[in-house]
């Protein structure tokens, strides 16, 4: 008995020692010691495929969120009666005003698929440009077309990019987008937007991604930035340097930027962007037994020539900074009724007339922005 | 009674033995599949997956291009925000942090992923199917962001 | 206008919020010693070892007549290594981190070493967050990122001191 008693108390007591010393939480954690240089040589266990990605090096910041505000100086409108004018033709342009805009502009960008293989953003923007303007006494046609403008110029728009790798180095971009550009407001009284007035646009590119610091393509474009619609090319070339200093984002003839590096945290960009719509003008009161129409159409285009000061705040909140130049590419009104209020097209070579043919003056301005991105 | 005594020792010895082959709970509910060697879908970097205390963390064991083109030196942490840190270098770099596995969700999730390319810290939440892992970070939300997919590797064995 | 006076009014009432804030207008130092050890052999590059600290800053605010909540926030000052004389000349850089069960882990502090070297002062990182609440969480963890320039075969021996700055606003 005292034997088995002194054996079971011997296994006892080793057992519990084990476990005193195999079970406590060790709280000297020492991790286990490794050679790199065995990481060179590897094999594969899971599968996955490789393509290629929408970004390269040191691109400016992709944009989830954006609240900007925009302010420019006075720019002179210059503006012809009512009539009949081909593109070419010389205009007597008698009435004319100071005007300048400002208003905010709200930008979203959201990745509702972003994987490796398949990226599909939707976004939204609402823009407004409210007008202050000088009107002149006994400016008839003028004076109708500044109070049609005095509102102010609103563009919403609803608009979703794909963009699908072909394999490690080639890609597919299709971006569309619906927009209601017009004079109206709301909470008043007035007309608009009305849906029959939406404007499509598109563009398609098929590109190629060499390396990590270079990304170009070709593309076809179905666009309102020049006022009306067109059918352009496009070309897209985004480089970063070798240096990573400097850089191009650039989407011919949209826009095209040099980017220069400070650090991580701050860039800047110089360059231009073309911004255009054409904007359905509601309730119009040109009454007359002459002229009678709620069909008229401005055409607004701008090239901004810009420096543009990108920082990050804190975190993904960076704040923008643009100060440049707009150089108004047209000011020119349609009227619809002529083809049963349906938009058309004129495109570079075509001789269809303007119902007024406008010029505005270049213009300073300035827009401050706050904005959630991703980098 | 020699018998019984006996049998209680053994079932003594044989719990022991238990206690000491014993893993954690998480290897039981699935959080220890993670642990390993992965590769990103760019294969510019291989990341060892551990475990430390209770959470996962992902260090970058091996580069592609392990020196800096400008400098010649190895990479190092250029980009980082606080201007102290800009000097650790990138191999060794713990670049996934702070992930706690959640058995009923199956996913990773609570921890972070940096982009030293980008000097960024994002949130990020990782899911795992068939060796491969799907590693999403974001901002502030899961709808704003991208999501990566690595592959397990492992190191070939020598002859 | 109605979007500029809205403007306006939010960064006053941001301004008045941070404005009354409690700032800190005194400090008191905390030290924790502890030796980071890396058991032998060890390879060329980045070696790990952590250590368990116990913090005992409960304990010492006490002693100090401070209370947890005057305290706004504890910051890293200063840390040092002292490295063992046989390891003099291998060690390449030093990162050193903490974290605890329920924060994250976070950098705090790095060196490069140079030759020679068996003293070690790192710099402490700019960008310190939530120390207050890892080292009252009583168990936290610090994690030294050793790189050396080859391989070893004994341990390395690291021990450190880690200088706190308990700053907190008197009752």
């Amino acid at each position: 008995m005292t034997v088995v008693f002194k054996r079971f108390a011997l296994t006892l007591f080793v057992s519990s020692f084990a476990a005193l010393g195999f079970s406590q939480i060790d709280s000297s954690y020492v991790e286990e010691e490794e050679d790199y240089s065995m990481y060179d040589d590897v094999e594969d266990v899971g599968e996955i495929k490789t393509y290629c990605s929408p970004k390269i090096f040191d691109l400016s910041p992709n944009r989830f969120l954006s609240l900007g505000y925009d302010v420019t100086g006075n720019g002179t409108l210059k503006t012809s009666n009512v009539g009949a004018y081909k593109p070419d033709d010389n205009v007597a342009r008698n009435d004319q005003s100071d005007l300048n805009y400002h208003g905010i502009r709200l930008n979203a960008n959201i990745p509702v698929i972003s994987k490796s293989k398949f990226v599909w953003q939707v976004g939204g923007g609402f823009n407004q440009s409210k007008l202050a303007t000088n009107q002149m006494a006994n400016a008839g046609d003028h004076n109708l077309l500044l109070d049609e403008l005095s509102d102010g110029l609103t563009s919403m728009n609803l608009n979703t990019t794909l963009f699908k790798p072909l394999g490690e180095y080639n890609f597919l971009i299709l971006q569309l987008m619906a927009e209601q550009n017009g004079n109206y407001t709301f909470g008043s009284s007035g007309s608009g937007p009305d849906i029959k007035n939406t404007k499509y646009s598109g563009t398609a590119i098929w590109g190629k991604r060499p390396h990590d610091r270079l990304q170009w393509g070709l593309g076809l474009s179905r666009t309102y930035r020049a006022g009306e619609l067109n059918y352009i090319p496009v070309f897209m070339y985004n480089y970063t340097a070798e240096n990573r200093k400097w850089g191009t984002e650039i989407l011919f003839p949209a826009k095209a930027f040099y980017r220069r590096k400070i650090d991580a945290r701050n860039i800047v960009l110089v360059g231009y962007e073309l911004e255009g719509g054409s904007y359905r003008l509601y309730d119009t009161k040109f009454n007359d037994t002459e002229f009678n129409t709620q069909n008229l159409e401005l055409r607004r285009s701008e090239i901004r020539v810009r420096l543009d000061y990108q920082k990050q705040l804190k975190g993904f909140i960076w704040m923008g900074v643009q100060a440049g130049a707009i150089l108004n590419y047209s000011y020119t009104i349609d009227d619809l009724t002529t083809t049963s209020n349906k938009d058309f097209y004129r495109g570079f070579f075509g001789d269809q007339t303007y119902t007024f043919s406008n010029t505005l003056s270049p213009m300073p301005y300035v827009n401050l922005s706050l904005n959630l991105v991703s980098k | 009674m020699k018998k019984i005594i006996t049998l209680i020792g053994t079932l003594a010895l044989l719990f022991t033995i238990s206690s000491f082959t014993s893993n954690p709970a998480s290897v039981q509910d699935g959080g220890d599949d993670i642990l390993g060697l992965w590769e990103p879908s760019n294969g510019k970097a291989r990341v060892k997956i551990e475990k430390i205390g209770s959470k996962y963390y992902g260090k970058i064991v091996w580069l592609r291009e392990p020196l800096d083109p400008a400098t010649q030196k190895p990479k190092v942490d250029k980009n980082n925000e606080d201007e102290k840190m800009r000097n650790v270098p990138l191999r060794g770099y713990r670049m996934l942090k702070d992930f706690v596995y959640d058995a009923e969700s199956k996913e990773w999730s609570g921890g972070t992923i940096y982009d030293p390319e980008s000097g960024s810290l994002y949130s990020c939440v990782v899911t795992m199917e068939n060796d491969v892992l799907d590693i999403r970070g974001y901002v502030g939300v899961k709808a704003l962001g991208r999501t990566d997919t690595w592959k397990r590797i492992k190191i070939k064995k020598k002859n | 206008m109605k979007l500029l006076q809205t403007s306006i009014l939010c960064f006053s009432l941001l301004s008045l919020i941070v404005a009354c804030s409690p700032e800190a207008n005194n400090s008191k130092e905390f030290t924790i010693n502890t030796v980071l050890t890396a058991s032998g052999p060890l390879f060329e590059g980045s070696n790990t070892c952590q250590a368990e600290i116990s913090s005992n800053i409960a304990e010492y605010i006490k002693e100090n007549g401070i209370t947890k909540e005057q305290i706004v926030d504890v910051t890293l000052t200063s840390a040092s290594v002292t490295i063992d004389t046989s390891n003099l000349n291998i060690l390449e850089s030093i990162n050193l981190q903490v974290f605890s069960d329920n924060f994250p882990m976070q950098n705090v502090a790095f060196a490069n070493v140079g030759d020679n070297n068996d003293k070690v002062d790192l710099e402490v990182a700019d960008v310190q967050e939530q120390l207050k609440a890892i080292l009252f969480e009583g168990k936290s963890y610090i994690i030294a990122d050793a790189t050396i320039k080859e391989d070893l075969d004994d341990d390395l021996n690291l021990s450190m001191e880690l200088v706190f700055s308990i700053n907190y606003h008197k009752k």
